[in-house]
């Protein structure tokens, strides 16, 4: 065998990819050893594949440069993507215990009569409250004690509504972060699109609604005294239906409008492009149309 | 509601936990973006990979068995990820396993030509060199590029990429040795265009002042299918 190791170390370069990663047996290890200081090629295949080794590090870990061009734009530093990631992962966390926290509290009350509406503001309040306590602000104070508001006939409206009332902050901020949003939702989300009204985005946050998630995204309007909020749910219609049994219709334009009013908040509730939208307001039936109307508007600049 | 408060109390308890969890694997993030802009070609693209994947680990962090190797875990989650996402047809299987049909000969160039080509005086041609090395890693098959990333780049042992792309070993080292000579190829072919190199007489004995490239080496397998 001694006789045709050399002239299999240098027909199979293979074992020389397998010695520098380390991955060759005793023997095999000992054959190569025996083999490189008399062979040139072997010794510069070694030298070559090292140095190739070198050239990949840098490449990948390097600086990003796409389509190869040398001297590209510098990849911007990750620190952004960190803490995107960290918040989405901890996002995750919260609504897993959500979840959690839904699936015993279903089995806890089984038969008895606290639904949906109540049960899931409390879960996503203290989910929110530990991401909230997580992130250092300390948890919210009041969870749990807000009154829930129903009346319309459709049970989801009235559970949308309620959220709307909650004033629980909302998880992201950044408009990035608030259309990033539609991963969870599986349709777009265009927080820009209802700031034509002069509302300004607060923030959103994922709403798990009947084992589905809406987009929860939060405006004020107005300032001082006069300020109002205004909440737009972004869903997929597929998944999370809205009867609209009690409301009326309400057209704005070329846009099909459903809109009603319970407790001093009106909503109003449209579709367009496959997308379901809900607003929920402190203003008139009028001004919600309006917001709910701009769903149906092309946005320029998105 | 003391049912719901106990489980907030644990959920709390829970909390420390998924933090170091997320700690711990964003340690790797920087690693993962790497390979992700390699297989992307796209940094945003690669972002939001990375966090697809990250996600995914979050989910899934009750399947991670504590003490074994969060890194390799993390790569195989990045892997499928990539592949679900961006290659509903999965890897490119055409140009996967199989005898050769034109197998790239081992003995293609002399000692003295591969000396040059990693040659100190040539440092000065280093982001030339990067540069088509780059284009050649680029262009090269996803499964050889990502056999060679997660080899020579990330270290991973041969075992650890064949539980990360879901193959046996012996395709791993397939993949590494084919991968590792197309882009020395490619760098050859380069410094010979470049007049660093001299075309000369192989090992083998044939003449490589045409030495195959990339495209005639896909090309090739293309047309053999």
């Amino acid at each position: 065998m001694t006789s045709v190791a050399r002239d299999r170390s240098c027909r199979d370069s293979r074992l020389l990819g397998a010695y520098l990663d380390g991955e060759l047996d005793g023997a095999t290890l000992l054959e190569i050893e025996g083999h490189l200081p008399t062979c040139d090629v072997c010794q510069e295949r070694v030298e070559l594949d090292k140095s190739m080794r070198g050239t990949l590090k840098n490449i990948v870990r390097g600086p990003m440069h796409v389509g190869g061009s040398v001297g590209g734009a510098a990849r911007p530093g990750l620190d952004a993507l960190r803490a995107r990631a960290k918040a989405a992962m901890l996002a995750e966390q919260a609504r897993a215990d959500v979840r959690a926290i839904e699936g015993q509290e279903q089995a806890n009350v089984a038969s008895r009569l606290l639904g949906w509406r109540t049960m899931v503001p409390i879960a996503s309040a203290a989910a929110l409250a530990l991401l909230w306590g997580g992130l250092g602000h300390g948890p919210l104070s009041d969870v749990g004690a807000r009154p829930v508001h129903a009346g319309f006939a459709d049970d989801l409206l009235a559970d949308l509504v309620a959220e709307h009332s909650s004033h629980v902050p909302p998880q992201w901020t950044d408009p990035k972060d608030v259309r990033a949003l539609d991963q969870y939702v599986g349709v777009p989300v265009r927080p820009a699109s209802f700031e034509r009204t002069g509302a300004r985005l607060i923030g959103g946050r994922v709403l798990p609604v009947r084992q589905q998630h809406a987009a929860m995204l939060e405006y004020v309007i107005g300032s001082g005294a006069g300020q109002r909020r205004l909440s737009v749910f972004v869903y997929d219609p597929h998944k999370i239906q809205i009867s609209g049994a009690g409301l009326a219709p309400h057209p704005v334009g070329t846009a099909q409008i459903q809109v009603g009013s319970e407790n001093g908040y009106s909503v109003a509730v449209t579709q367009h492009g496959g997308v379901g939208y809900a607003v929920a307001s402190d203003l008139d039936t009028d001004r919600s149309a309006e917001v709910a109307a701009l769903a149906d508007e092309p946005l320029g600049d998105e | 509601m003391p049912m719901l408060r106990s489980t907030v109390e644990a959920s709390k308890e829970n909390a420390k936990d998924t933090d170091s969890f997320a700690e711990e694997a964003l340690t790797y993030m920087d690693a993962m973006y790497g390979v992700a802009c390699r297989l992307t070609r796209n940094p945003t693209e690669a972002e939001d990979l990375v966090q697809d994947a990250l996600v995914k680990a979050m989910r899934a962090r009750h399947q991670f068995l504590v003490g074994t190797n969060l890194k390799a875990w993390l790569f195989r989650i990045l892997t499928n990820t990539f592949i679900n996402k961006y290659r509903r047809g999965g890897l490119e299987k055409t140009l996967l396993e199989g005898p050769d049909a034109d197998p790239l000969a081992d003995g293609w160039v002399s000692a003295s030509t591969m000396r040059q080509l990693r040659d100190p005086e040539q440092i000065a041609l280093l982001p030339i060199v990067e540069g088509e090395v780059r284009r050649a890693l680029d262009a090269l098959p996803q499964e050889f590029k990502l056999a060679v990333i997660l080899c020579d780049v990330e270290e991973f042992s041969y075992e650890e990429i064949a539980d990360i792309m879901a193959c046996p070993i012996g395709t791993v080292m397939s993949r590494l040795h084919r991968g590792r000579k197309l882009l020395q190829k490619a760098l050859y072919s380069h410094a010979l265009s470049m007049g660093i190199v001299k075309g000369e007489e192989t090992v083998g004995g044939e003449r490589t002042s045409a030495p195959a490239d990339l495209s005639a080496y896909r090309a090739r397998k293309r047309g053999a299918v």
